[in-house]
This record gives structure tokens, sequence and C-alpha cells, in this order.
């Protein structure tokens, strides 16, 4: 692992005999994360609150937008194809052995806004565009253009950070669209197509029998409550970056690390939350 | 690498020359291709290497090997008791039970987590975990010219930088696979019965009559080694040509996980599906 090297305030001291050394701060793992995630946190309100600030900068935010809407749509989809081919697999053979192949739509149906959409939405979102952000910031930072961007009045804070979260913002409700039908493209594909398993009317008709609007307005809750704190770890650790280019590759490192941990607790979360005491499952008893 | 490429761009200059390779130097389809078959060549070069006999790397891969480990098991803890306590036991369950036959329950968990899950997650958190952080790495020591002072120094830089990285990670994917997947069905066991209404002894013996050593040895582990092997090869290929400049590393690293990503996810689509077909009596639920 690259580190640079901390930034020493002068020359070390020379022990003397008979002087005690002076004691340094204490640091330590649980001191250390309980600071970045304090930092995290502030840096967090701050750029909330910096979202009213960047109407002037509108441009940036859809430029931003555009460039989200370009980059990762097609790999979206694709992924939740993937997503949905892999889905139909687990459940289509399972089904077949009690003789329900018939019901692969009720997996397809229930599942793909509930879980897949989200999720994977989470591990493209954070691959592609929360990396490119943190690249993307930490340059700036290093070649001091965020210093420059201040001394000309222009507050990076909404600039920058302000301008992108409202261009996640215009993302995430064509990323939740395009995410849904990729998977049911992807379980069509699989179940139709690749095994002819069942008939397309059947996986059809069930799907979007079983599907609610309110699982699907779900799902964008869900994807905002995603996309959201990850862009913002994803523009913390970019702006947090010290050293030279070596260090960005650090911080896409730390930023990806981070992202990945609190996207599965963000879905999980909200699903439990959602559907824990109602499943909204009419069969059974 | 540099001495090709300066020797495919020569003939571009000349507008009547160049013949099919100067029209298509540096267009984008042609550049994804090249990059794909040097990490092809670099995937042949690393297996070569690592079956002749001077190992100097070993130590290395070990050393290797165990910070990875270290490095991912808290995330790959939480990620997966999340998933599993969430998605699984509180919501999956509720259809199970619908269906009248939670006694099963345990034994679908450990089916669908053995084939599929299992290999999600973990995928995801090792190539955005190790990949990324092997890629930062190597891409450090490019751009600061230290793999031309190894070259300068007589030390082949694929045989002690590469070598051992992939060997670990060839060894650490399943390994932590199998680890996750193992603390799963240890927290299925103690937390699931009490909300299913089931007792602990039926959970236990549904898990057991779902246990096929096929599941545990071809999708479990050779699915994950050969993932680990792809991940690696990616992670050191990005960072053994990391372009330079103030974004350069950041970028690779950026690639990397996209790469990694998406060939995690269409291996897997189409590992379980040769495996599903192949044998699809393995998909009933017994029990």
């Amino acid at each position: 692992m690259a580190t640079t090297a901390p930034p020493s305030s002068g020359p070390a001291p020379v022990p003397v005999p008979g002087v005690p050394v002076p004691r340094r701060r204490r640091s330590g793992p649980v001191r250390d994360f309980l600071e970045e995630a304090g930092e995290l946190l502030v840096f967090a309100g701050q750029s909330l609150a910096a979202i009213p600030g960047t109407f002037r900068y509108i441009s940036e935010a859809l430029r931003q937008a555009s460039l989200m809407l370009r980059g990762t749509l097609v790999l979206l989809f694709v992924m939740n194809a993937f997503l949905g081919m892999t889905l139909t697999n687990v459940a289509y053979f399972l089904l077949r052995t009690l003789g329900a192949s018939d019901y692969l739509g009720v997996v397809s149906g229930y599942g793909t806004p509930r879980q897949i959409a989200t999720t994977m939405f989470g591990y493209v979102f954070t691959a592609k565009v929360c990396c490119g952000m943190t690249a993307e910031l930490g340059a700036m930072k290093i070649q001091q253009e965020i210093d420059a961007y201040e001394s000309t009045a222009v507050d990076p804070r909404k600039y920058l950070v302000g301008a992108r979260l409202v261009g996640v913002i215009l993302f995430v409700p064509v990323a939740v669209v395009v995410g849904l039908i990729g998977s049911i493209a992807g379980s069509y594909f699989e179940a139709v197509v690749v095994i002819h398993g069942i008939s397309s009317n059947v996986l059809l008709d069930v799907h979007w029998s079983v599907q609610t609007v309110n699982d699907q307005l779900f799902s964008l809750v869900t994807v905002f409550a995603i996309a959201i704190p990850t862009a913002i770890v994803a523009c913390f650790y970019g702006l947090r970056t010290t050293g030279g280019p070596a260090a960005v590759g650090t911080s896409v490192a730390r930023a990806i690390y981070v992202n990945l941990v609190i996207l599965h607790l963000i879905a999980v979360f909200c699903a439990v939350v959602y559907y824990g005491t109602n499943i909204n499952l009419p069969i059974g008893g | 690498m540099a001495s090709r490429a300066a020797a495919g761009r020569e003939p571009a200059a000349n507008p009547y020359g160049g013949g099919l390779r100067g029209l298509l130097e540096g267009r984008a389809p042609y550049e994804r291709l090249r990059h794909a078959g040097d990490m092809g060549r670099l995937s042949v070069q690393v297996v070569r290497t690592a079956v002749r006999p001077p190992f100097p790397w070993l130590r290395d891969a070990i050393v290797e090997l165990s910070t990875y480990t270290r490095r991912c098991a808290v995330p790959l803890a939480i990620s997966h008791c999340v998933y599993l306590i969430g998605f699984g036991i509180l919501l999956l369950s509720q259809l199970i039970v619908n269906l009248g036959a939670p006694d099963r329950f345990p034994g679908a968990i450990y089916i669908i987590w053995s084939r599929e899950i299992s290999t999600w997650i973990t995928a995801m958190i090792f190539a955005g975990i190790v990949g990324s952080a092997v890629t930062a790495d190597l891409g450090a020591r490019k751009i600061r010219d230290e793999l031309d002072a190894l070259a300068v120094l007589g030390v082949e830089s694929v045989r002690t930088l590469a070598v051992p990285r992939v060997v670990a990670m060839t060894i650490a994917m399943p390994m932590l696979s199998v680890l996750s997947f193992t603390l799963v069905q240890i927290v299925d066991y103690l937390v699931a019965p009490g909300i299913l209404g089931i007792s602990h002894g039926v959970a236990f013996d549904n898990i057991r009559q779902n246990v096929l050593p096929s599941d545990l040895y071809l999708t479990l582990v050779l699915k994950n080694a050969l993932l680990g092997f792809f991940i690696g090869i990616v992670s050191c290929y990005k960072g053994l040509t990391s372009p330079g400049g103030a974004e350069g590393v950041g970028r690779a690293v950026n690639h990397t996980v996209v790469i990694c990503f998406f060939a995690a996810w269409l291996f897997n689509s189409l590992f379980n599906l040769a495996y599903l077909t192949t044998f699809p009596d393995v998909a009933s639920l017994k029990g």
C-alpha cells in the first residue's frame, strides 16, 4: 500500500539523555476512525447545506448530470440484466423442481424493485460515478485548483460538491427506470430466449401483475438514499487528498472501501423499514 | 511496449501508408481490444512465471494474502450479515412462511448463498477493496519510475510484483468466500429459528440435507478462484500501465473497479447457467 509520508513540522527532535521526550498526541485505529467519521459527517452536513446555493451553477449541475447519464446508463442496463439473469438462474431451477416454473414472474416481479435494482444501482454508481468523482476532485486538489477557485471567490463546496449532488439528483430517476427495465430484460432473455423455460407472456404477465407502483416508488426512494451519501463520501475523499498523484489512487481506493460497506447497509435498512412488518405478498395466509 | 507503440504510430504519419493497422490505431474499439489482448498476454506470462522454479515471490505472496484477508474481513462480515438478516431472514422468510414451509428456509439460504450471493458480495468487496488498493500501489510505483529502476537493477517486475499479487488473490478470493459463507451459516443457525418459529434441530437438519459437494467445490471454490485470478490480472495490468499525470492513477483505479465488477457479473451469470443446465437436479430444495 503506497502511503505518502506524513507532513513533518520541522526536523525530528534529537533525544537528549535525561530529558523526557515530549509525549505525542495519542492516536490509534479507533481514534482515527472516529475522527474520520466525524469529519465526514461535518462535510456531509455542509455539502447538503450548500445545495440551495448552487442555483447559479445550474449549468454545471446539468453538465454533471449529462456526463453521468451518458457514461453510466448502458453499463447500468447491462449489469442489471446480468443480475436479472442470475436471479432467473436461481429461481427458475428452484421452482422447476417444485413444478412451479410458471411462477418465475413472482420472483422477478417482487425481487427486482425491492433488492436487485437498488443494490445493483449502488454497485454501478459506486464503481463508475463515485470513483470518477474522487479521481477528478483529487486531481484538482493536488494541482491547487481548489485554492484557485477560492481565490476567485467561487465557493468550491457549491461549485464542485453542490453541483455534483444536484447532478446526482437529476440522474437518479432515469437510472431507476433503466435499472428496472434492465433487470426484467435480463430475466426475459435468460428464461425465454436461453433456457426456453417458460413463454414470454407467462413471465411478463405474472411479473407486471405482482409489481406495484409502490414497489417502484420504494426503489426510487432507496436509490436516492444510496446515491446521495455515496456521492458525498466520494467528494469527501477527493477533497481530502494530500500529496502527489499517487495519493489520488489511494483516495479512490479508500472511497470505494467506505462506499461498498455503506451501500449494503443502506439498501438493506431501507428494505427492512419499508417491508419489514408487511411484506405485501398477497398469497397464503 | 513504448517502442512498439512508437513503431505503430510511425506509419500513420504517412497518409498513404500504414495499412490496416495505421487505419485502426488510436480508435476506441481497437484500443480496447489491444488492452484486452495485453491483459491476456500478462496472464499467460504470470502463469508461466509462477510455475517455473525460482520462487522468490513466495514470501511476498503470503504477506499479501494476509494483508488482503485482514483488510477485507470486517467489510465482508458486515455486508454479508446485513444482507442475510435484512433480505434473507426478515424478507425472504416471510415468502417461505407464506408458502407454508418455514422448515426449509435454512436449506434455501444455504443453496442461494453458496451459489450466488456469496460470490456477489465477496467479488464486489474484493474487487473494490483489494483490486483498487493493488492498482493504486502499483500505479504509484509506475509513475514514480520505480519499475524502470527495478528493470535497471535486473529485477523482473512481473516476477516480483505481479506474480505474488495474482497468486495471493487467486487463493484469497475463494478463501474469503468460504469464510463468509461459513459465517452466514452460523448467523443463520443462530438467528433464523427464533424468527421463523422452528427449532434449532430442524434448522441444522435441513442445512445438512441440502449440502452438496458440487455446490462447494464448483460454485464456491472454483468460480471464486477464477474470479480472483481475473481480478488480480486486471488490477496488476492497470497498475503496471497506469498513465502519468495528476489524474492517471485515479483513473486507473476507476477502470479496474468497473472492469472487475462487469466481469464478475458476466462470469457469474454464465458459470451458473452452465452449472445448472449441466446438473439441473442440484436445484431441488430437499428436506
